[in-house]
């Protein structure tokens, strides 16, 4: 027994402390094996004598320093409070679907779409806010055809395309779907305390900056090499209104991780799958998109593809990799619906996109208004010319 | 044994967990067996130290079944540990191999440490001030790890 003699004689002052005031000894561990036949007593355990009123306090005092410390070292790097972006927040929106809301746009696709678009903007044009559902890094098919198979939903559809995400079937965040049918009551509160009472009040609450996360990228010897995860991009409302942070904008350092990030995930990385595959899979993107798009028209959906802007080595490795005529065409083809190409349109070209892939901020609030006049004066628009005829000239 | 089944399947309405329940049978029936056997052997520290590490490997294995979704996936992860059959995207990186280390060495040192007196017995012993300090830590800690899900797990039944 490796006990020390000060902590053998610490138990022997306790037990007579204990044996002079007529409780059982405090060290004793027994267990029902120490006592064959004999049913188990109720556990007994006092409360050692210390002064908890003043531990309470110096605890409570000693927590809010060290939380107040580290909210002030988050805002000091420029973090600002933001409403999580959680399958929850995503599951209020796919609700206003059915709950009375079923003819309103719908903004479904990847980061691209979810950053780039300004609901507020949206809304002072059209007079009605859009509903966003998209997700980063998660291409729009598991949603849509969940929104194919609602009969609900009759509205507007704007449907984002960004080649690497879309074609590929790629679905980081694609549980929500089933979440949103599947939440329940305790999800729904623990949601809506956290947006209200934590979430709008802390910069730190952000999974960038969890305990694990932030201790996870430090220089750590790599054992093996593996895609860099993502950093922090966006801000978040409560209405999933979202945009790209400002720290890409003001700081160069931060946005050469980005980059860097980017051209990580640009490698061929071993859980891909192989080309002929990857085609394949290509083609079934392309086919089951036409079919839940096929679905929603024959009750009356108005769906437009969006191929949103991407710039630098972004832009080369989807047009290396996922060439338009192969993939975009293919798409708009076989699902006869118009789409609206960046490239195609010099009013949407031209903005900042700190790294390559989002447009910052200030210009994403100018894009959105573009976008929609574009859609109202091309495609859904009372004067707008006939659609199928659009589709074609857009090419 | 049939209760460790059924504290199976109460656990969840999977094979799988009736594996995790019945591999405890298994094992406390076979300890049983042993105690009656040997009933006078006294270990050394040697096997002291080896026959923890054995029941700890052992009890691991029940774990995977109780995690795995399906038998299939668990006959991969069982696979994984004699060999490096795990590609490098799905292999761990040096950070999550040391906070492991670091989570269970402590939690066995917890154990070494009180595994003759009670936790009244030390805070009954500790200066106020540092039970203080040790409860702001650990509810700091729970802060900023910030956690997937706010929700009690219970009420997910």
């Amino acid at each position: 027994m490796p006990s020390s003699t000060s902590s053998s004689d610490g138990l022997r002052d306790l037990a007579e402390r204990d044996a002079r005031a007529g409780m059982p000894d405090r060290d004793a561990r027994q267990t029902a094996a120490d006592r064959p036949g004999v049913a188990q007593p109720v556990p007994m355990r006092p409360v050692p004598a210390q002064p908890w009123g003043r531990i309470l306090l110096g605890t409570v005092l000693l927590l809010v320093l060290l939380v107040a410390g580290w909210e002030e070292y988050w805002r000091a790097y420029g973090v600002r409070p933001s409403i999580a972006n959680t399958f929850g927040l995503w599951s209020m929106q796919r609700r206003r679907i059915d709950a009375g809301e079923g003819a309103a746009t719908v903004l479904l696709g990847d980061s691209r779409l979810y950053f780039d678009i300004h609901l507020p903007v949206w809304e002072r044009l059209d007079g009605r806010r859009p509903i966003q559902l998209s997700f980063e890094g998660t291409a729009p098919l598991p949603a849509l055809e969940d929104l194919a198979a609602d009969p609900k939903f009759t509205g507007r559809l704007l449907i984002g395309v960004a080649p690497d995400v879309f074609f590929s079937g790629f679905k980081f965040r694609a549980a929500a779907v089933g979440y949103a049918h599947k939440e329940s009551p305790s999800q729904r509160i623990g949601q809506w305390l956290s947006m209200h009472f934590i979430e709008p009040y802390f910069a730190f609450d952000d999974p960038d900056y969890a305990l694990q996360t932030v201790l996870a990228r430090q220089p750590w010897l790599v054992r093996v090499h593996q895609r860099l995860p993502v950093r922090k991009l966006a801000m978040t409302e409560s209405d999933r209104n979202t945009y790209l942070w400002s720290k890409l904008e003001t700081d160069p350092e931060y946005r050469t991780i980005v980059r860097k990030i980017w051209l990580n995930h640009m490698q061929r990385w071993d859980d891909e799958p192989p080309p002929a595959v990857a085609l394949k899979n290509e083609k079934e993107q392309i086919e089951r998109t036409a079919q839940a798009v096929a679905k929603l028209r024959a009750r009356g959906v108005k769906v437009l593809f969006v191929r949103m802007p991407s710039d630098g080595a972004y832009l080369e490795f989807e047009n290396r990799k996922y060439p338009r005529a192969r993939t975009w065409d293919a798409l708009l083809a076989a699902s006869g619906v118009p789409g609206i190409y960046f490239a195609d349109y010099p009013e949407l070209q031209g903005y900042e996109l700190p790294e390559w892939s989002h447009i910052k901020h200030s210009d994403a609030e100018r894009f959105t208004g573009e976008l929609y006049k574009v859609i109202q004066r091309d495609f859904w628009g009372p004067n707008a010319p006939g659609v199928s005829a659009k589709a074609s000239a857009a090419r | 044994m049939t209760t460790m089944l059924l504290g199976g399947l109460w656990h969840g309405a999977n094979w799988t967990f009736v594996a995790w329940g019945g591999l405890h049978g298994v094992y406390l029936a076979a300890e049983r067996v042993l105690r009656a056997r040997f009933a006078n052997y006294r270990p050394g520290p040697l096997a002291f130290v080896a026959l923890g590490l054995l029941t700890y490997t052992l009890v691991n294995v029940t774990w995977v079944f109780f995690r795995a979704k399906t038998f299939g996936k668990a006959w991969i992860v069982l696979r994984a540990w004699r060999a490096r059959t795990m590609p490098p995207s799905r292999s761990w990186q040096t950070f999550s191999l040391f906070s492991v280390a670091a989570i269970v060495g402590g939690i066995l040192l917890t154990h070494w440490l009180m595994r003759a007196r009670t936790l009244e017995s030390v805070i009954a012993r500790a200066p106020a001030a540092a039970v203080s300090m040790i409860w702001a830590l650990m509810a700091f800690a729970i802060i900023i790890a910030q956690g997937a899900g706010s929700a009690f797990i219970y009420f997910q039944f």
